[in-house]
């Protein structure tokens, strides 16, 4: 018995370290959907009673159960079946729901659509817009003159990309649809040139390159056009990533207000990010807002 | 220890020599046939009220084999990396995002976004009782940015006024723009 209660001994103190390492191991695997769950930069809403927001830049994302909603959210794009030819966009113009709608503009519609499959416009971002007005039930002539300035703004855009094979056919519905934001919300296509080429070079996140030109669309009244182009470049070149692209933006936004000078706050940007600086390297460098 | 009898408790052997006194001296202070032993365990057991050995004394073993903490080990190594690799995939690219709307009045709010293709209905609020806020939890793909209202009531199509950015949007009102 003596022998047995040694050994058992024994094996519990090689056991230990194993026991301890599931255990960490149990710990590392729950850390990261905790993680996944903190990061990030802005979003959502409000404030949840049991979780604060981390950090100070209105962060959104905090843990807790889905009160409600759908277990996952689809991603725009191909899931929803944007990707379209003439002939599709065509089918879908005059047998979907949200089209029905809008059976008024149906050639106006058809129109556009022919002048944008011309011009090397996505024909999904047409029926992104579409889906939109008819979920907020915009009325059809409304729908038509917004989509008019949104295809001159695309068919600017698309001149500059035209043959590049970017961006990838899969994401190039969104991404006109995030740019076409951006445009209508101050940027000018015009001094997006140097943006879409270096885009195309670097085969650069579509995702990526919209996110940054609506973060640098609110830089327009503190940095003009011309300025807020080329901090889209710095943004989307950086290493910042998107969620951070909007509080980088503030940072440069109040320091404008506290009376720096567009000039100076444009070479801060590229030059802190263009040395692979961080948020706070930049907040340091300009001032958090 | 030489002198036993066969058959006691240590090991066997005979001795050639002639009875040592102080041999004798302890055979008589223990048994020296087997069944005197058991019986004697049998008693102690009793005693202390531990359980009776099932087996010899003598063959009594756990042994741990020598390549038990190499398989541990090894499986402890599959574990983790299948667990961690689960949990990547689950977390590595999405991050769960929390929409609230503080609206009391309100008898339904839900969310319309790019991301459920403008559709209405599908994603709905639930009211915090504790808060009174609206609320709603989505996995979102990091990388990216997403346009979205809420909407009160099933009519009023309202920005989140948390939000980083509200867009015009082009067809007379605002979206709230979110990027992860």
């Amino acid at each position: 018995m003596r022998s047995f209660a040694v050994r058992r001994g024994a094996s519990a103190r090689r056991a230990r370290p194993i026991l301890l390492a599931l255990i960490a191991a149990a710990i590392a695997v729950t850390s990261p959907s905790a993680q996944a769950r903190s990061p990030g930069g802005g979003g959502g809403a409000g404030q949840a009673p049991t979780a604060p927001a981390p950090g100070g830049d209105e962060l959104r994302e905090r843990a807790g159960e889905p009160a409600g909603g759908p277990a996952e959210a689809p991603r725009p794009g191909v899931a929803q079946g944007l990707n379209v030819g003439p002939a599709e966009f065509s089918s879908w113009l005059s047998g979907s729901p949200e089209a029905a709608r809008f059976a008024g503009a149906r050639e106006a519609l058809a129109a556009m659509a022919e002048r944008a499959a011309g011009a090397g416009v996505p024909l999904g971002a047409i029926m992104l817009r579409v889906r939109e007005a008819a979920a907020k039930r915009v009325d059809p002539e409304t729908l038509v003159a917004a989509l008019e300035l949104d295809l001159a703004r695309w068919i600017e855009l698309a001149a500059l990309l035209r043959g590049t094979g970017w961006p990838p056919t899969a994401q190039a519905p969104e991404f006109f649809v995030a740019a076409g934001a951006a445009l209508r919300n101050g940027l000018d296509a015009a001094s997006l040139s140097e943006l879409m080429s270096w885009s195309i070079r670097a085969k650069a996140a579509p995702e990526r390159v919209g996110a940054a030109m609506i973060a640098a669309a609110g830089l327009v009244p503190a940095l003009g056009r011309s300025g807020a182009a080329r901090a889209a470049l710095a943004l989307a070149a950086s290493r910042l990533r998107p969620g951070e692209f909007d509080a980088a933006a503030a940072s440069l936004v109040s320091a404008s207000a506290r009376g720096a000078r567009a000039a100076e706050l444009i070479a801060a940007l590229e030059d802190v990010l263009g040395r692979r600086g961080t948020l706070r390297d930049l907040e340091r460098r300009v001032g958090r807002p | 220890m030489k002198g036993y009898e066969p058959g006691g408790l240590g090991p066997e052997g005979r001795s050639t020599e002639g009875p040592d006194p102080e041999v004798e001296a302890v055979a008589e202070l223990f048994p020296r046939d087997r069944a005197a032993a058991e019986r004697s365990v049998e008693a102690a057991m009793a005693a202390v009220g531990g359980a009776r050995p099932t087996r010899r004394p003598g063959t009594m073993r756990a042994r741990i084999p020598r390549w038990a903490p190499a398989l541990a080990a090894a499986a402890l190594v599959a574990v983790v990396s299948s667990l961690l690799t689960v949990a990547i995939g689950r977390g590595g690219d999405t991050v769960m995002v929390r929409f609230v709307l503080a609206a009391p009045e309100a008898r339904s709010v839900s969310l319309a976004a790019d991301f459920t293709g403008w559709d209405a209905e599908s994603v709905r609020l639930s009211k915090n009782p504790r808060s009174g806020e609206w609320e709603v939890t989505i996995p979102l793909r990091k990388g990216q940015g997403y346009f979205y209202n809420f909407i009160i009531d099933g009519e009023t199509w309202v920005v989140d006024p948390a939000a980083p950015r509200a867009l015009d949007d082009g067809l007379g009102g605002r979206a709230s723009y979110l990027s992860l």
